[in-house]
């Protein structure tokens, strides 16, 4: 086997991650009557190769590595309630933010409803219907990470940042969300604070409608962001929202969403940002499949990305996903264009 | 004036009128009933709010008077389970158009052979729709149509839709319909005959399930 061979760096790194986190996995996970300590750790290799065109032609490997750990630990009141702590760590830097383990919140769950507090997405992301993705997530995945950039699926949020969130129980097919964040901020100790994101009192809104149609669960789902942006920052206020359509049946999910960022946190007024993007996939039990493509056009810019990925559970603690996305992306001062393949293997606990 | 128009259009014109509160059921002239997907429920005892019901193979079970709700004991060879209602479940009695109760269920479920008590929770949501006359294969009766949505306390998800069609003529459900809404996949079953206890025997009951198409 050549080592510089990418595969045999793949198999040989997994392999020595797999035996310390095997060990540690059993440690940490507990089930009993009423407490739950769920302990997941990941460790994952992921290759990603790039051939773009642009204003110089590029043809780029590159490899990465991350460890993940999450921690859930769960009570089952007597009454049938659920309180948790949520405790979720990424060593990396994954290009989506779905992809992204940096999570801690506490939840209290019962029939009316579920609150959370803590670091964790909000409703506008959570109850959004967009294009399917999976594993490695194909249009908003890790292709980012290499070359591209990514598409918005749902409204521009408040990602992760601290927040307080209501998931209301479905009402006949409809449910809502609503979240409120004290402060949304990125690069916020920058010395110039015209590079800072600072955006204060940040809510999400969402409602989600599901019903049985013509064989099919049918939903709909809006979504709506906004927030004041701190005036040293020179950015604009968050106003985001999206429209979105999801068909399930059997294992089948059909979808997309039609998205507009504005000019949200953006310097320039006249970004106008917006999207449609759309998707198929099927989740079968230890493997699934998605192909999925979005246009996102803001002033002077066009990017068209079209997508498709699979992930294949191996073993229950080994599992390969790969994405293969075209990307082209027009600005007005250049044009780039290409493929990015990632493959990436996960070794889990 | 047009715009009126439409809305009189629209409003539902109401067939029936206003039903009496429905009780829950006492089970007093039917003690068995047999389903087109080749169930049979056969009624053993009544104890306050729990009934005793036997399959036709005899297996008993412990369910509701509250028949929507989950079975509350149940037991096979190497498994037993109980579950337990917390909230106002109860309330949706009398039945009455437009009562809706929520509640959770704690199911606790033990394999006997490994020692083991697996714990989990579920939500759900019942609501009264209406008065619906309904023919099935077991004659023609006019039914309260009651809906219950599982939704899951992870995520508030909805997971399942359950719906029964009670007759309150025999006291028991005469259609029962559930969708996923995973996969929405859907399963239902109707009511075939009914019998009273002094007319149930295997014989009889066979005879039935014989007539019942594959």
């Amino acid at each position: 086997m050549n080592k510089n061979d990418p595969s045999a760096k793949l198999i040989a790194t997994a392999s020595l991650l797999f035996y310390p986190a095997l060990v540690i996995g059993d440690l940490l996970s507990y089930k009993g009557k009423s407490y739950e300590l769920n302990t997941k750790l990941t460790a994952s290799i992921q290759q990603g190769e790039t051939v773009a065109v642009g204003v110089e032609n590029e043809a780029e490997t590159n490899t990465n590595a991350d460890y993940t750990a999450r921690v859930n630990n769960q009570w089952l009141l007597g009454n049938g309630t659920f309180v948790g702590l949520r405790i979720e760590y990424d060593s990396g830097d994954h290009a989506d933010k779905d992809l992204q383990r940096d999570e801690v919140y506490a939840y209290f769950s019962w029939q009316y409803g579920r609150v959370e507090i803590g670091e964790q997405d909000g409703p506008a992301d959570v109850l959004a219907f967009h294009a399917p993705v999976i594993g490695l997530g194909q249009i908003r995945g890790e292709f980012g990470r290499y070359a591209g950039s990514l598409a918005l699926l749902s409204p521009f949020d408040t990602s992760d940042d601290l927040k307080a969130i209501y998931l209301s129980p479905p009402l006949g097919g409809m449910r809502f969300g609503v979240s409120w964040a004290p402060r949304y901020q990125r690069n916020e100790n920058n010395s110039n604070p015209r590079r800072r994101t600072i955006q204060n009192d940040a809510a999400e809104l969402a409602v989600q409608y599901q019903t049985p149609a013509l064989g099919w669960i049918a939903g709909m789902s809006m979504s709506y962001v906004f927030s004041d942006a701190a005036p040293e920052t020179e950015r604009e206020d968050i106003k985001s929202w999206s429209i979105g359509t999801q068909w399930r049946r059997d294992r089948l999910i059909i979808a997309g969403a039609y998205v507009s960022r504005g000019n949200s946190n953006r310097r320039n007024t006249d970004y106008d940002q917006y999207e449609i993007n759309a998707g198929i996939a099927w989740h079968d039990k230890k493997w699934g499949v998605s192909m999925s493509t979005a246009r996102t056009r803001a002033n002077g810019r066009d990017n068209k990305l079209l997508g498709a990925g699979m992930y294949y559970e191996i073993y229950s603690w080994l599992t390969l996903s790969m994405d293969l996305v075209h990307f082209d992306e027009k600005r007005s001062s250049s044009n780039e264009n290409g493929f990015v393949g990632v493959a990436e293997l996960v070794v889990s606990i | 004036m047009s715009v009126w128009l439409l809305f009189l259009f629209f409003v539902p014109v109401e067939a029936h009128a206003e039903e009496p509160p429905v009780p829950p059921p006492v089970y007093q002239s039917r003690d068995v009933f047999i389903y087109d997907n080749r169930r049979v429920e056969r009624l053993v005892s009544i104890e306050g709010e729990e009934v005793t019901w036997a399959t036709l193979k005899g297996r008993e079970y412990v369910r509701s008077r509250n028949f929507f709700l989950p079975t509350l004991r149940w037991r096979t060879k190497r498994y037993s389970g109980v579950r337990r209602i917390y909230g106002n479940a109860g309330e949706l009695w009398p039945l009455e158009e437009g009562k809706r109760v929520r509640y959770r269920v704690v199911s606790e479920k033990t394999d006997r052979k490994k020692s083991q008590v697996k714990r989990k929770s579920e939500f759900w949501r019942c609501d009264v729709e209406g008065f619906e006359i309904l023919t099935v294969k077991a004659g023609m009766y006019g039914t309260h149509k009651i809906v219950c949505d599982r939704y899951s306390p992870s995520s508030m998800k909805l997971l399942k839709r359950k719906v029964w069609h009670y007759a309150p003529e025999i006291e028991h459900y005469i259609k029962y319909q559930v969708q996923s809404y995973i996969t929405a996949k859907t399963e239902e079953y109707e009511l075939v005959a009914t019998l009273p206890r002094r007319k149930a025997n295997p014989s009889r009951i066979n005879q039935i399930l014989a007539s019942i198409k594959q």
